[in-house]
Order: structure tokens, then C-alpha cells, then sequence
């Protein structure tokens, strides 16, 4: 039998969620559809979040918390090694309402682009905040 | 680029899933600018009548339609086990599929193998095959609730419809964004060649859903490699966005699941909402053919009214020697008045030949035929029945009795349609067969006792066939209780918090849900918490939207030509019975020839009551001819001794009757139709009265007096809303009625406004002021009220229950006690009345009593076994056959080891004090102890008949308040006497009783008590109870504020309370200013629920 490690497993440390939304700049046009978008020049990897994040669970940070402070830290990275490319042409748009009753309502509005550069994004704006974010399929 | 039409609209009556009512959907239409609508609810036709004249309000052109599940007859898979046979149908119906109408809904549904198949009317043609094919879905659906349209049913039925499919729901949507081009387009094809060129569009959608775009691009390119046309929709669930919330709701109760657990049952976001023309001109720019289709199709439908589909009387074949159907009638008529009259006098003869040349004018006489085609299979049914023979003629003893407008006319009463004579009454027959154009179908509708109805349903179902007669369909709504149980359970609230809530609750509207919650001390704080504020909001947004369809209790449809080319018809929930889809009303506004057919407890009660005195006397009854200006009943009446009289037993009605004392038979009617909730509403009871005893009055504008110059400037009949809109409002009898029915509709405040605005042009050409115009419109109010001539058809009922009281008590109240459940008192109340009446009520007896209540003597009845909780209609028949096969039971021993019934059924018995006769039998307590030494080894080994004597206990006697707890336990009423006299001796003296109530003067205070009878809030205004002790009752009037200090202790069984007697207006009342639950210690052995009872 394998012994517990009593080590508790924990969101960005041992395990990565999938497709977690991520903040991304965009321009918006007249009609509030992105016009261009802050496209990251690296892609930042798991593992470099996961360093990145450690010692603050270390220390005892909540998980929401940490997950807060990992978006705003991708956010940071991201702009700081990124720049606006122009949108294309918008593939198609489609729009989220749900969890109405909780605290917390989801509303979003999706974009699926082509950018200048010929790369497919989609992203999404919380109609809430009105920021934007980075939705990997 | 055309304008866009919107062809996929879905109301309300898409049960559970369309979210905006009809009038709200063509309101919002006409905001946006549309020119035409179509409507195409899931499933159904119920909305169509409607649609069509809330379209017309608005000037808007309906189209009519239909989305139904849709499955190809080679994709069923079970159809051996599944086969619904359809066999009722027409040969059409038939020759579609053979006999066996191949369906399996439910699989299809559970497998998402189903299609979606939207039609629309393009003509007549079109909708009577779109109503059969609804029809034929529901009826060879396997599972009630999951109808599927089978292919096979399309064959010759596709003429006049055009078909949108492909919709984002279906098979073919998802084979596309599945990638099986192939199996996509094969449906595709397939469909194209079910219906004529030109008819089927394959239907584009977009709400913002992911997917929306790519769907649509692989619709047009699978369209185009068809050379099929595409069209737009809106796929509208609803009329505006702030609905989409109750829509995810009502998805999450259609699905039986929470928000939480529905995520991929509900839609996506909120834009499913009806949108303009120019926002989906602009959405689908792309596909401007598309767009451009949408009128096309509305253009192609302009010419189909669904308000003209042409229903016909049924036509009764005539006998040999007779030409015409008028013939025959006058013949039959002819022979009847022979046998009634003897001789027929010119009196006689100019009313017949008056209503002949009526009948004949309006081409009446198949009406007429028909209802006494329906008689005489009433008849029949009654003498299976044995309640009369072959012989007795059905005028002299009709099956059932008209009630309504029909009561006037002597060809009814002649038919055996009717129980009075109009003649001998003077009965105008104008309103029931107006000399001018005949508006709408007239309408007889009939009573039953409840055993007759029963067979008589089934009966005209084997006589006429599901397709051509159907019983009227009934739309329950939602109310405040089942908002509270099912947004709640949506929303994931607390379950025993809703519970609470739905049973304290008195309002029956959900818009008062947050005072509601207000009120009640464990939630009060919660009104703005999230889910429960959600609740608030929902629910008000709920409040009447309907659930489904359920059965009508007694209007049924009968036609000559299909009924479904008119209106679908699908299965009841009772074997053997069908429905249309259309409720009461709808029926009534496309003149269906509907015969009501209502079973009345009444008259189950009247039947039993004529035949205990034929029995007893060796005469039976013609209640039809008995004197209606008895004044000994009139005197009964007037003084407010009606318990258990039809229509004028409750706490209402007695208070009012007392006030208006009726002498002859109108003066009856009028207090009946008094007190009715429209007539209320506006203060007019209370009016009305001052008004008959010699108050000063006048009318708001003298253009009133045609219409309630017999009322006294009241109105009390629904007749004279009609009127008044003709005369005051200058509007046509059409245009009036009209109105009338506006009042009674939902979210009716455009519908209304229009109204208002007619009736005020009407008034002012005829110069009534506005101010005067808008005091007679404000008369008019949505609540219920009598026609004229119902009122004088229930008045006679009335006549004759409290004739059969008054002359016949014993037999009266032994019926009453046997047709339970019915009336407005508990059968304690009806006993404490039998007894100043001088009837006794016995109390059961194992030796004695039959199944049913039966005379004992001439001025007493023994209760039936039936009567104890706990032995049910079987275990009394085993009873009665064991002691009529060997013999009297002559101990408790001998009940046990014979009936072989369980213990609990003879611990009933001995607490009914059934077994007190028995030898042996001394006291009730000990009985039961031997009851549980007989059952004690019953679990291990086979009950043997043994001594007990030498292992019975000493126990206490059993005193006479043991009694009245057994009994009120056993048979809900103490044989011996009242509660409130075995309480008085314990109680606080100050307490009086009703006699002195009623001998105390105006203003006096008063502490008394009593045993709840009822409570009840009209209107949501005042709170009225009824008390009852050992001498009588006690009225309660009780204010909003008290009640809401004293609700918990009002609601107790027993109660006393403290107040100021009131005689105004000759009536009795204490408002109560206090009160307590009473608490004496044998007061809590008695079970509230088995001696008050709770009216709304």
C-alpha cells in the first residue's frame, strides 16, 4: 500500500486546470467588438506559472485568492511581452447567461476572430466587469 | 429587401416552455412593427382562437401553426410493444398507417432520435390536416405527455400546409454540426417530398449561441445542393428578455430538475426574445432570401381566418314518414305536451309555435335532435341504472336538468332538457333564442347525478367516436401555492421553508408573495436574500400562466364533420375519454355545439331523496311539478335555515338571504345571483339591498334602465354587462360579449384599454360625459357572475332541495349524508340541523347499518358502514354478506373470526361504537382491548378464536367525552351530541353561547366560543368564520389587522373570541377584536382536521 503524504493536493501547484480564461488587452471597435488584440509573444507554460505562484501557497493563500493572483500575474506577463494585432475578420459571436441566481451571474460575450496574422483567438468579455479574456479551446 | 415576418413564435400554451402570454406576444409584436405573427406552440391548437383575436385587437394579420416531435416510420425501432391503437378515428385516419398507429414517442424522445416538424396554415385545408396530424400524434403516442408525429400520418394530409424544418433542436441540426452531411440531407429530401413543391423551408436561426454561425452556413449550402429555400426565424419563446429568467425556470420544471442541474436542458442566454423586423433583417443580412421568405410565407397564409373555420351542427337522421329534420322535432314536441298538458290551450300552442318558427329560423332543429339523441342515452343509462324505466316518459323524469339561458324554452322542458315548466313562470325566452341574428351557438348545458355522468360520458364516446365528440379541455393556472413549490424547488430553496410558506399562505396570488413572506416570522427576513428575492420575482411573473391541459368536468364537443378538422383532440387522463384542445371558452367563441354535462352532488342527493320516499310512501315524486309559491319554503329560506339547500347553504348566502327575503321564484334567483364575486366586487350586495328595502336610487345615466331597471340599477347578471355595452357604449351584441370576455382574460390591460376607448366613443356619441362613462365602464370586473336565466334554472334547484327538506327531512338528510362530498357543511353540522329538523342520526351498528346511510324509522337514519375511516366500500360489503349469509354478529368474536378484517378496521368499528350492541360489549375501551388480545398472536401463526375473558385489564370506564374523541375520529360527527356541550362545564363562564349571542342588542362586547365550521376571504378583503355550538352558529367577521395579530390562534379547532356584535343591515356578525384557542383539556383529543373545514 502506498503511504498518505498528508501533502494536500492544490490548483496551480500539482494539478493545472484546463482552459481556465485567461486576461487578455483588446482594442474595441465602434460596435464593441474587438479590433485587436494583445497576443502574447511566448506562451507562458504551466510549470512557469506553477514556480510562480508556490511560495504564496506556501504561505498559506486561499486558492481563490491564489487564482486571483495568477490572473493578474499572466495579465502582467502577458502585456509585458505582448502587442495589439488587428483583428481580421470576426468568425462568429455567441453570448453566455447563466447562474443568474447566484451571487455571481455569468455574462459573457464571446468573440471568435482571425487576426492579421492569420492566428484564430477566441476571447470574451465579461458584460459584469467589462474585462476582457483569453478562452483556449 | 422584403421586411421580415416572424413565423415561429411560441406563447404560454407551449406548456412549460413558452414564457410570454398570447396578449403579450401580439401586443409586443405590434410595438415592434410587425404586420403579421405566426404562432406555432409545441404540440397544440389551444391558443389558436385567441391568437386570432388578440391579432385582431391589434390589427395584426395570425398566422396559424404548430411544432410538433416528428419521427420517420422506418427509424421506430419498438413497434411491436409500443403500438397505440387509434381505432376510434375515421377511415382516414385508418387507411394513413393501417389499424395500428405505429408510435414510440417516448423512446424517440429519450434517444433524441426525434425531428421537429413546424406547420403552417395555409389555408382551411391546411389547418384541419394540421389538427388531425396533432391529433393523430397525441393519440398513438405511447406515453400521454410525449406525442410524436409518426411519417405515416403525413400521407394525404400535407395539402394547404407549409413546413419549416432543420430548426437548431433537431435531428437534422445535429447530424450537420455532427458532420453526417449525408444522413442530414437525406431527411432533408425526405421531407421535400412529404409536402407539395414550394412548401418546405429549411429554417435558419440565430440567437447568439455558439454554434449559431456554422449551423446555419451548412443549412443554406445542404438547402442549396436540394434547391430547398431557406427561411428565418426567431425560434421566440418569448416577448421580451426580462422573461428569459422564468423561462430557464419553467425548462427546470418541465425537466423535474433544479437551475443547477438543467444547464443543458436550458437556453444558452437570454435572445430568444421577439425582435424587431430591422434587428432580424439585420442578424440574418447574410441571407437575405431567408428574410425575404418570411413574408413570402406570410403572404401565401393571409387568407386563412382561423375565426371562420367552419364547425357544423350535427345532422340527426329522421325518421320514416318525416321530411325534414323541423318535422320531426315538432312532432316529438307535439306528443310530449299531449302526455304533460292533456290538452294543448292556445297558451300552449302559440308559445310552441313561437319557438318552432325560432328553431326554424335559425335552422336549429339538428340542435335540438341532437340533445335529445344525448336524453335519451342518459335515459338509458339511468334505467341500467334502475333509477327509472322504460315506460315513465323522459319529461315526466328526466335523467338530468338543464341549467342557463335553455330553461326557457318549453321544447326543452318537452325533451326532457329542463325541469321547469317556462310557461307556468313566465320565463322570457329572448334571451335564450333572440327574433334577431343569432350571435353565438346556444348553450344548454345539463346536470347529472354524479353515477349517470359517469356512464353517460363513456356512452356518446361509443355512440359518436373520438373524432367527432371530445370533452372540452380545462387550462389549470398557477397560484400561489404551486409558484412557491415549483420556482422554489427550482431555485434550490430550502424544502420544509417552502412547505411552510405554500401552507400559511392566504393569498391565492403570487404577486403578493413578498407580504406573503412578510407575514411569516421564519422568512420575513429573507425577502431580499438571493433565491428567495428570485422567488419574488418569478413568481409574480408565473402568476396564471397555465400548466397544461386538463379535462373540463363536464363540456363536451360534439360535430357532424370531424371534430379534429376543427380542433386536435388527444387522450384524457382517464382511460377512455378524449379532450379537445380547446378550453370552455374557445369553444364557446367558435360556436361549438358543447353540451355541458356536469355532475351535480345536488342531484345525486335529489335522486336518492325522491326514491327513499317512493320506498316509504309508494309514490314517486314529479318534482318537476311541485308548487313553487310554497310559502312554509320560502319562509325556511327567508330566515336563513338553509343547511344543506343547493346554492343557498353558505355562511354568504344565509347572511344575504335573510336581507332580501325571497317570496317567489325571480326573487330567489336575484339573491342566488347576488352572491356572486363579480357582483360583490363593486359593493353591489350590500347596494342592492339598501336599494330592495326602499333606499333612494337612481341610475348614472338613464341609458342604464334597459339594462338593470329588473335589478334596480345593479348589475347581477352577466346579460346586462352586454347590454350596457350596447346601449351605453353603443357597441354591437357581438362587440359587447366581446368585452365582457376581455374582463375574464389574462394580462388583459391593452385588450382592456382598447375596450374603454371603444365604449367611451360609443357613450360620448350618445352623450354621456366621460366622467359618467368611465363610473359605468368601472362596474364592469372580471369576476364571475350568472346569466339570467342560469340564475332562475339553479333557483328552482334551490326551490326544490329546500321543498324536499322541509316536507321530507328524514329522507333529505339521509341522501345528503350518502352524496358526500358535497355542499358547503361538515357532516357534524348536518347532523346538529337533521336534529332540530327531528331526524336522528343513528350511529352505526354491525347488525344494522347497510353500506349507505339508510332510514331507520320515519324520523331517523342509521349511519353505513362506509361512513367509519377505515372500513372502505369493500370491507362493508364483507360485513353485510357474512352477516346476511349466516346470521346477526352476536359478539366481537363473532365479527372478527367472520369478516376477517384487519385490526385496525375493527378497532374502527368499536370506536364508531358499530359493535356497542354486540353481546358483551359494555364499553368501548375494553372492546379494544379484546380487539388487541384477538390480534396478538396474528403475526406468528394463524388468529384463533379464544377465551380473552381471563387476560382482559381493569380499565377505566369510557366516559361520554372518550365517545365523542372515538367518534370524531371514527365518523367525523359525535352521535350523541355536540362538543361544545361536553366543553362547557370547564369552561370560562363569562363564555355564552349562541343563543345569547343572537338575543344580544348592536354594540354589545361578547366573549364566546365554538368549533370552526369554515373560513373564508372573499376578495382577499374581511375574514368571515363560522363558529358552531350545541344551539347554533356564530358568524365572525374579522378585519386584515386582527386577523393578522390573531391568524395562529383562529386557526386552531376551537376557538373563543372576544368582540363587538354588529347588526347592521340586519345581519349578525362579531368583529372579532380578540381571540384565543380554547383549552380546556378535552378539547386537544379531539383531531382539528376531522371537525373544521377550510373554504377559500
Amino acid at each position: 500500500m502506498v503511504k498518505n503524504t498528508r501533502t494536500p493536493s492544490s490548483i496551480g501547484t500539482s494539478h493545472q486546470p484546463l482552459n481556465m480564461p485567461t486576461p487578455i488587452t483588446v482594442r474595441t471597435g465602434t460596435r464593441h467588438e474587438p479590433a485587436a488584440a494583445a497576443v502574447p509573444k511566448r506562451r507562458i507554460t504551466a510549470a512557469a506559472m506553477a514556480a510562480a505562484s508556490g511560495p504564496q501557497r506556501a504561505r498559506g493563500a486561499s486558492g481563490a485568492a491564489l487564482a486571483r493572483r495568477r490572473g493578474a500575474l499572466q495579465h502582467q506577463q502577458r502585456n509585458a511581452s505582448a502587442e495589439l494585432v488587428n483583428v481580421a475578420h470576426v468568425i462568429d459571436m455567441w453570448e453566455i447567461e447563466d447562474e443568474w441566481w447566484r451571487k455571481q451571474p455569468v455574462r459573457r460575450r464571446y468573440w471568435h476572430v482571425t487576426l492579421e496574422t492569420g492566428q484564430d483567438l477566441t476571447v470574451f468579455q465579461d458584460l459584469q466587469s467589462g474585462e476582457w479574456y483569453q478562452q483556449d479551446y | 429587401m422584403d421586411s421580415y415576418v416572424e413565423l415561429r413564435a411560441m406563447s404560454w400554451y407551449s406548456f412549460m416552455e413558452g414564457a410570454s402570454s398570447i396578449d403579450e406576444m401580439v401586443a409586443r409584436a405590434d410595438e415592434l412593427g410587425y404586420g403579421a405573427l405566426g404562432l406555432t406552440d409545441r404540440h397544440n391548437l389551444t391558443g389558436a382562437i385567441e391568437f386570432a383575436d388578440a391579432a385582431q385587437e391589434f390589427g395584426l394579420k395570425p398566422i396559424i401553426g404548430v411544432t410538433l416531435n416528428f419521427q420517420w416510420e422506418d427509424e421506430h425501432h419498438d413497434s411491436d410493444s409500443n403500438d397505440n391503437d387509434i381505432g376510434g378515428a375515421d377511415a382516414d385516419a385508418r387507411n394513413a398507417g393501417g389499424q395500428q398507429a405505429v408510435s414510440d414517442a417516448s423512446a424517440a424522445s429519450r434517444d433524441g432520435q426525434h425531428d421537429v416538424l413546424t406547420m403552417l396554415a395555409e389555408d382551411e385545408r391546411g389547418y384541419a390536416n394540421i389538427a388531425n396530424l396533432i391529433s393523430f400524434a397525441h393519440v398513438a403516442a405511447a406515453e400521454r405527455d410525449a406525442p410524436v408525429l409518426n411519417s405515416r400520418y403525413l400521407h394525404g394530409r400535407t395539402a394547404g400546409i407549409i413546413a419549416l424544418v432543420a430548426s437548431p433542436e433537431s435531428r437534422i441540426a445535429q447530424l450537420l454540426m455532427l458532420g453526417q452531411y449525408d444522413a442530414a440531407t437525406e431527411s432533408l429530401r425526405r421531407f421535400a417530398s412529404c409536402f407539395n413543391d414550394d412548401s418546405v423551408f429549411v429554417e435558419l436561426q440565430r440567437h447568439y449561441v455558439h454554434g449559431d454561425a456554422l449551423r446555419n452556413r451548412r443549412l443554406t449550402h445542404a438547402a442549396q445542393s436540394l434547391s430547398m429555400p431557406t427561411v428565418a426565424t426567431g425560434g421566440v419563446v418569448y416577448h421580451d428578455r426580462s422573461r428569459s429568467r422564468l423561462h430557464d425556470v419553467l425548462t427546470a420544471i418541465r425537466h423535474n430538475r433544479d437551475l443547477e442541474t438543467s444547464h443543458l436542458q436550458r437556453k444558452a442566454n437570454s435572445r430568444y426574445a421577439l425582435r424587431s423586423p430591422e434587428a432580424m433583417m439585420h442578424l440574418f443580412r447574410q441571407y437575405p432570401d431567408a428574410v425575404r421568405n418570411t413574408s413570402e410565407i406570410a403572404a401565401r397564409c393571409m387568407a386563412f381566418d382561423v375565426q371562420r373555420v367552419n364547425y357544423s351542427f350535427p345532422q340527426e337522421p329522421v325518421p320514416p314518414g318525416f321530411q325534414t329534420q323541423q318535422q320531426y322535432l315538432e312532432s316529438m314536441c307535439m306528443d310530449a305536451a299531449k302526455r304533460r298538458y292533456g290538452d294543448i290551450t292556445p297558451k300552449i300552442q302559440s308559445r310552441l309555435d313561437k319557438e318552432f318558427a325560432l328553431i326554424d329560423k335559425h335552422g336549429l332543429a339538428g340542435f335540438f335532435l341532437l340533445y335529445n339523441r344525448v336524453i335519451e342515452l342518459a335515459k338509458d343509462v339511468a334505467i341500467e341504472l334502475g333509477h327509472t324505466t322504460r315506460e315513465i316518459p323522459v319529461e315526466e323524469r328526466p335523467p338530468g336538468r338543464g341549467r342557463g339561458s335553455s330553461v326557457a324554452m318549453l321544447v326543452g322542458t318537452l325533451m326532457g332538457l329542463s325541469h321547469i315548466d317556462p310557461l307556468e313562470y313566465d320565463l322570457p325566452l329572448e334571451r335564450f333564442l333572440p327574433d334577431d341574428a343569432l350571435v353565438n351557438t346556444p348553450d344548454i348545458d345539463l346536470d347529472f347525478p354524479r353515477d349517470i355522468r359517469e356512464h353517460l360520458i363513456l356512452r356518446v364516446f361509443d355512440e359518436f367516436g373520438w373524432d367527432h365528440a371530445a370533452l372540452t379541455a380545462m387550462i389549470p393556472t398557477y397560484r400561489i401555492k404551486g409558484v412557491i413549490r415549483d420556482v422554489g424547488k427550482a431555485l434550490g430553496l430550502p424544502r420544509h421553508h417552502l412547505e411552510t410558506l405554500a401552507k400559511r399562505t392566504e393569498s391565492r396570488n403570487a404577486r403578493d408573495l413578498r407580504d406573503e413572506m412578510r407575514a411569516n416570522p421564519d422568512l420575513c427576513n429573507k425577502v431580499d436574500a438571493p433565491g428567495w428575492r428570485d422567488l419574488i420575482e418569478i413568481g409574480a411573473q408565473l402568476q396564471g400562466f397555465p400548466k397544461g391541459l386538463a379535462q373540463h368536468p363536464g363540456g363536451m364537443i360534439i360535430s357532424s364533420k370531424p371534430l379534429i378538422d376543427i380542433t386536435p383532440v388527444q387522450p384524457s387522463a382517464i382511460d377512455g375519454r378524449y379532450i379537445c384542445q380547446w378550453d370552455k371558452d374557445t369553444a364557446d367563441r367558435a360556436n361549438f355545439l358543447k353540451i355541458d354535462f356536469l355532475a351535480l352532488g345536488a342531484l345525486s342527493q335529489m335522486q336518492e331523496c325522491l326514491q327513499l320516499i317512493a320506498t316509504r310512501t309508494g309514490r314517486y315524486i314529479d318534482i318537476s311539478r311541485v308548487d313553487l309559491r310554497d310559502q312554509d319554503v320560502y319562509a325556511d329560506i327567508s330566515s336563513g335555515d338553509t343547511v344543506g339547500v343547493f346554492q343557498v347553504e353558505s355562511a354568504a348566502q344565509m347572511q344575504t338571504i335573510t336581507r332580501l327575503r325571497p317570496k317567489n321564484l325571480y326573487d330567489l334567483a336575484l339573491e342566488v345571483a347576488a352572491v356572486r364575486p363579480g357582483v360583490g366586487a363593486n359593493n353591489g350586495v350590500a347596494e342592492f339591498i339598501r336599494r330592495r328595502n326602499g333606499q333612494p336610487w337612481d341610475y348614472d345615466h338613464p341609458l342604464e334602465a334597459r339594462a338593470l331597471a329588473k335589478s334596480l340599477g345593479i348589475i347581477l347578471f352577466q346579460d346586462q354587462v352586454v347590454q350596457l355595452g350596447m346601449d351605453v357604449g353603443g357597441m354591437t351584441a357581438t362587440e359587447a360579449d366581446q368585452m365582457r370576455r376581455a374582463f375574464q382574460r389574462r394580462n388583459n390591460e391593452r385588450v382592456l384599454m382598447r375596450n374603454w376607448e371603444r365604449f367611451l366613443n360609443g357613450a360620448t356619441a350618445r352623450g354621456v360625459d366621460p366622467q359618467t362613462a368611465a363610473t359605468i365602464f368601472q362596474k364592469f370586473n372580471p369576476h364571475y357572475m350568472f346569466p339570467e336565466a342560469h340564475a332562475i334554472a339553479f333557483a328552482a334547484t334551490a326551490y326544490h332541495m329546500a321543498w324536499l327538506r322541509r316536507h321530507y327531512p328524514n329522507e333529505f338528510f339521509t341522501a345528503i349524508f350518502n352524496a358526500q362530498p358535497m355542499g358547503f357543511w361538515p357532516l357534524e353540522t348536518l347532523k346538529q340541523d337533521a336534529l332540530k329538523r327531528g331526524v336522528t342520526v343513528l350511529r352505526p351498528d354491525v347488525n344494522l347499518s347497510q353500506v349507505m346511510c339508510k332510514p331507520a324509522s320515519d324520523n331517523s337514519f342509521r349511519i353505513g358502514l362506509s361512513f367509519i375511516h377505515g372500513i372502505d366500500t369493500r370491507s362493508a360489503n364483507t360485513l353485510i354478506a357474512n352477516r346476511e349469509w349466516l346470521g346477526p354478529y352476536d359478539s366481537l368474536a363473532d365479527v372478527v373470526d367472520r369478516s376477517g378484517l384487519q385490526r385496525h378496521a375493527i378497532e374502527a368499528l368499536v370506536k364508531a361504537g358499530a359493535c356497542d350492541a354486540l353481546t358483551g360489549i359494555t364499553d368501548r375501551r375494553k372492546a379494544l382491548w379484546e380487539v388487541g388480545l384477538r390480534y396478538a398472536a396474528s403475526q406468528d401463526q394463524a388468529r384463533l378464536s379464544i377465551a380473552t375473558a381471563h387476560e382482559m385489564a381493569q380499565l377505566a370506564d369510557t366516559d361520554a367525552t372518550d365517545r365523542m374523541a372515538y367518534e370524531y375520529q371514527t365518523l367525523g360527527l359525535w352521535t350523541e351530541g355536540h362538543v361544545m356541550a361536553q366543553l362547557r362545564p370547564d369552561m370560562d363562564e363569562r363564555i355564552v353561547d349562541s343563543r345569547t349571542v343572537a338575543a344580544l342588542p348592536d354594540g354589545s362586547t361578547v366573549l364566546t366560543a365554538g368549533k370552526v365550521l369554515r373560513r373564508q376571504k372573499p376578495l382577499g378583503k374581511m375574514v368571515f368564520m363560522t363558529l358552531e355550538d350545541e344551539f347554533g352558529m356564530i358568524p365572525l367577521a374579522i378585519a386584515p389587522r386582527h386577523w393578522k395579530i390573531h391568524r395562529d390562534a383562529l386557526k386552531h379547532a376551537i376557538v373563543a373570541v372576544a368582540g363587538e356584535l354588529s347588526r347592521k343591515d340586519n345581519t349578525l356578525n362579531i368583529h372579532v377584536r380578540n381571540a384565543w384557542p380554547l383549552t380546556a383539556s378535552n378539547s386537544t383529543r379531539i383531531p382539528r382536521q376531522d371537525i373544521s373545514k377550510n373554504f377559500r
